[in-house]
């Protein structure tokens, strides 16, 4: 039996028989062959020592029996290592942050509790995927959508406290700001309820966010404070229709007026869906169409086209810009979505027109104008999560094909938040193309545009390769730790990150000597003196493990 | 039942599965079933010849087969988390990685474990397709 540091084989044992007890004997693994379905797919690690491992995993069914274990790791000083489904691979699966944890496997937790389609919320346990929530609504024929990622096999409340997003409108795609409540067992095993959730009687848990007082709810978001249990949800009421046009722009300088424009559009709500930004002439396509792409292979390019890609300097060159002029490619393309009544959608569309206009040469193009809800049998014609439909699709990017011939064994996420406009996103290639050529890195080897998950920012989603070979591992985590470190010299910090990579991150965040770590640090010390929830995530080590981690 | 030893235990009128290498994404694990196992199906991509011929090999020899285009969603939502959930469903198949990777990782949340495996149902294999992994999820 492998065993937590610091804890006898003997104590380990005993506290193993009282999880046994809590949970069922069936539902406490301590079997390496058990514990292997514990192992990051994608570990930065692979086929190395420093891999982090779990000591056991449990799979409790209910809140109290989460308050049970707590309590028992307390008493034993076992270290626990929470975990929804244990799908977001590349931000480090459902391993845990410090080796020798007890994984505290929470999908049996999978009750849908309430799906309200009059004001348009759920309640959910950390068990429930995507897939599972959406399944519950389309058979009870509810008229909500969810908002979900690709892929849609991760967990509701999982993605949301790890800070993830989707794709479908500005008001659902941050998937933490859309929850409203929470239930939380504390280190110390007491329950508690975020909100209106704390007002015993109170019908608007899910109605109203931040109840009285202080708003706690984000504290327990990429942190170790507590173990969420339940958790509301806006949901998105069922839209009328769909339109779905884009907006092409001739000139390498138009990028700025296109994010400038577009930011107006965002902030006033004249479009809400989810912008997607490509460059036909760079030969980048859009978000929407990547798997697409990958299935079937990107356009056709010609020789001249390809020769002119290869002189350009961060994105641009004047011959690219006047071959795309004289062969009607455009430099930019901007994908816009618009969701709701039909008459409404279309004067969105025509008002964004408009606004557009303003920069010569801009043209237009409608590539859908759907009625909702969709035929399930046209949905594949879409990249479904747009529409609110969880998929599995995007796991086509990884296959071996004619355009993709050596796909990676998993990857790592890069995402740095930049600012949006159309300068920053120069910039940022300018910096962060210079600095992984210098460490020899494959990440912005060719003009990168970042993506519009959340209004305001923009954000790069970069996958760097885990290779077979432990050598090339090593360089790329050694080579992503300091991408991390030039993103911070310049004001760009990650939204979120594999374990392996949380101290490096929240080491950029370093505003008044690190008064924001050291306030987490504080927190942690009153809320979990003896440090038994996940240790280390997201870089928050309880005072006995503190500083002592490479 | 204990998931578990779902694999061990349920032996009754076994496809022998001969584990070859170990490791699947990752390289993980020290699985093997201690005995041969029931298989509920045989999954293919028919975009590929050699998959569909493995496929047909399968229907020939009286297995029941699901047919693939890459993307496994419908495969799993429709069939395979229903068979799960009930605790059983050990498939076998010969499809890209990124499709076993998926199904893999789908299955672990009914504690089931996926190995890529050199010859999942015996007899003749189709000639090898570098872009094409067989396996085994049980």
């Amino acid at each position: 039996m492998r065993v937590p540091p610091g804890i006898s084989q003997g104590e380990f044992a005993k506290a193993v028989a009282e999880f046994e007890k809590v949970v069922g004997r069936q539902w406490v693994f301590t079997r390496d062959e058990d514990l292997d379905l514990y192992r990051d797919a994608y570990s930065p690690f692979l086929n190395e020592p420093e891999e982090r491992i779990a000591s056991a995993a449990l799979a409790p069914a209910a809140t109290e029996e989460v308050q049970q274990i707590v309590r028992i790791a307390n008493r034993y000083r076992v270290p626990l290592y929470a975990i929804s489904t244990g799908k977001n691979l590349g931000y480090g699966g459902s391993a845990p942050a410090y080796s020798g944890c007890v994984v505290v496997d929470l999908k049996r937790m999978n009750r849908i509790i309430e799906v309200n389609e009059a004001n348009a919320f759920a309640l959910v346990e950390p068990g429930v995927s995507y897939f599972d929530l959406y399944r519950y609504i389309q058979e009870r024929r509810l008229k909500v959508w969810i908002d979900c990622p690709d892929p849609g096999w991760g967990s509701v409340v999982g993605n949301a406290i790890d800070r993830g997003g989707g794709y479908t409108t500005a008001n659902y795609r941050n998937h933490f700001d859309s929850h409203c409540g929470m239930e939380v067992v504390l280190p110390s095993g007491e329950v508690l309820r975020t909100g209106m959730g704390a007002l015993p009687g109170a019908a608007t848990w899910q109605q109203y966010k931040s109840g009285c007082g202080p708003w706690i709810d984000g504290i327990f978001s990429q942190s170790n404070y507590g173990i969420v249990t339940k958790m509301g949800f806006w949901l998105m009421p069922q839209p009328e229709a769909y339109l779905r046009g884009t907006v092409s722009l001739p000139r390498y300088r138009d990028l700025g007026s296109l994010v400038e424009t577009l930011n107006y559009l965002e902030n006033s709500r004249i479009t809400s869906g989810f912008p997607d930004i490509a460059s036909p002439l760079i030969g980048y396509p859009p978000i929407g169409q990547v798997q697409l792409w990958n299935e079937t292979g990107p356009p056709a390019m010609t020789d001249e086209h390809r020769k002119l890609l290869a002189g350009v300097t961060l994105g641009y060159s004047e011959e690219l810009e006047a071959y795309g002029l004289k062969a009607g490619i455009p430099y930019w393309e901007l994908w816009l979505s618009f969701h709701g009544p039909r008459e409404v959608i279309d004067a969105q569309w025509q008002a964004a027109q408009r606004h557009f206009t303003k920069i010569p040469g801009a043209k237009f193009r409608v590539v859908d104008r759907v009625d909702l809800p969709l035929d399930p049998a046209k949905a594949e014609d879409y990249h479904e999560p747009e529409l609110g439909i969880p998929s599995l699709r995007v796991f086509s990017i990884g296959a071996r094909t004619p355009w993709n011939p050596t796909p990676s064994k998993g990857h790592m996420w890069f995402s740095p938040i930049i600012p949006r406009t159309g300068a920053a996103i120069i910039e940022a290639n300018r910096v962060f193309s210079a600095a992984a050529r210098d460490l020899d890195m494959p990440l912005f080897r060719s003009f990168t545009l970042p993506a519009c998950f959340w209004e305001r920012s923009f954000i790069f989603i970069l996958a760097t390769p885990v290779t077979e070979d432990p050598a090339t591992n090593r360089r790329y985590r050694e080579g992503f730790k300091k991408l991390i470190e030039v993103g911070g010299q310049h004001g760009w910090g990650e939204y979120r990150t594999a374990p392996v990579f949380q101290q490096a991150v929240m080491d950029v965040y370093s505003f008044n000597n690190h008064a924001l770590q050291r306030f987490h640090e504080t927190l942690k010390d009153a809320i979990d003196p003896n440090g038994v929830l996940s240790p280390g995530r997201y870089a928050i080590w309880p005072k006995h493990l503190r500083g002592k981690q490479s | 039942m204990d998931r578990r030893n779902f694999c061990v235990l349920s032996a009754a009128a076994a496809a022998s599965i001969a584990v070859g290498r170990m490791g699947g994404m990752g390289g993980m694990g020290r699985w093997a079933p201690a005995a041969p196992v029931t298989l509920y199906k045989v999954i293919f991509d028919a975009r590929f010849s050699a998959s569909r011929a493995f496929g047909s090999a399968a229907a020939g020899s009286g297995r029941m087969t699901a047919a693939i285009r890459g993307d496994v969603t419908a495969l799993w939502s429709d069939d395979l988390r229903l068979q799960w959930a009930k605790g059983g469903g050990a498939i076998a198949g010969m499809t890209t990685l990124p499709s076993f990777f998926c199904l893999q990782q789908l299955a672990q949340d009914h504690w089931m474990r996926g190995r890529i495996v050199s010859n999942p149902l015996g007899g003749k294999m189709p000639p090898a397709d570098p872009r094409l992994v067989s396996w085994v999820i049980a």
